[in-house]
């Protein structure tokens, strides 16, 4: 949108002459101060608008509102528990495929390891972090 | 408090019925910007309840940098510009930018009251207005109808104050002269 150069000194007289008018029709006083013409115009520009708003709008408008919010929501929680079953679905295959060498490199890694913590306890111990670790809080 | 912070700090907390406050303060001005730029009823309620969705969703990110008001209706005014760019509607028509002469004449005795009562009058101003590009048109009702100021004016349409100072200025000058045509007209 382009700029538009600013008024000129007889441009601002007949803006005053504009304002002047708005001023006496937004009083509503009777009086004969005023451009005619531009009050005329003040009082059409004051008219209310050929639509009005329905009646309710703004409890309808809630309800929409909170109507798109809970159906995002729930789109939201279908995505993180889709997000969730494929991390779970690529761990439990890189397990599988590559349990044993992990464990093996683990174990030749640390020798004394295997006495304190043989395969089972491992697996244990890994369950209860999983169990354990700090979740996100759900947003309020 | 600020009363804007009031009414946000609730929504945010989702207070019963909080929000639905926040739309009946708001909705007259949503209104008013939405149905001057984009005309059509049916549009105009769409586009109202779009707004008042992307007001709920990046409520969280309003800082108190302008009222409350100015940031609802720079939302309307956004939605309802990307509707007219869709439409492909140009906002302001360059034939307002020109000059035009500012001496204009008044007739002495002129019955003000006696003119308003004039049906025919009223409906060929109501169509001169609506004639307008939707810009003029939209500060026109927002300076008049909504008694907004410039600054909030510009706030909503970031549009500088000199600039939303002109539209004013010549619009009115240009529908007072086809008003004066008019009146000249008359018997």
């Amino acid at each position: 949108m382009s700029k538009l150069p600013p008024l000129t000194g007889e441009q601002e007289q007949e803006w005053a002459k504009q304002e002047q008018a708005f001023a006496v029709e937004r009083l509503g006083e009777s009086t004969a101060e005023g451009d005619h013409s531009y009050r005329l115009l003040t009082r059409a520009l004051r008219e209310p608008l050929p639509v009005a708003l329905p009646p309710g709008f703004a409890a309808a408008v809630a309800q929409y509102v909170e109507r798109e919010m809970l159906l995002d929501a729930r789109w939201e929680r279908r995505g993180i528990a889709l997000l969730l079953l494929l991390f779970v679905l690529v761990a439990a295959g890189s397990v599988i495929a590559y349990g044993q060498s992990w464990l093996a490199g683990l174990q030749a890694a640390l020798p004394s390891l295997p006495r304190l913590f043989n395969g089972w306890s491992l697996l244990l111990l890994i369950g209860l972090a999983f169990a354990y670790w700090p979740m996100p809080q759900p947003r309020r | 408090m600020n009363p804007d912070r009031v009414l946000v700090d609730a929504v945010l907390a989702r207070r019963a019925g909080a929000f639905e406050r926040l739309v009946a303060e708001h909705q007259g001005l949503c209104w008013h910007i939405i149905q001057r730029l984009v005309r059509h009823p049916e549009d105009t309620r769409e586009l109202c309840q779009d707004t008042f969705l992307r007001v709920h969703q990046y409520l969280h990110q309003f800082r108190f940098e302008s009222s409350l008001k100015s940031w609802i209706g720079r939302v309307a005014y956004a939605v309802a510009l990307r509707h007219l760019e869709k439409k492909q509607v140009p906002l302001a028509d360059n034939s307002l930018d020109g000059e035009t002469d500012v001496i204009l004449q008044e007739s002495d005795g002129f019955d003000l009251e006696a003119a308003w009562a004039d049906a025919e009058l009223r409906t060929h101003l109501r169509a001169a207005i609506d004639a307008l590009p939707p810009l003029p048109r939209l500060v026109l009702t927002l300076y008049h109808l909504d008694e907004l100021t410039i600054p909030e004016i510009a706030q909503i349409s970031r549009l500088p104050p000199g600039t939303i100072k002109s539209h004013l200025f010549r619009s009115r000058l240009r529908l007072r002269e086809l008003l004066q045509g008019r009146l000249g007209d008359m018997p």
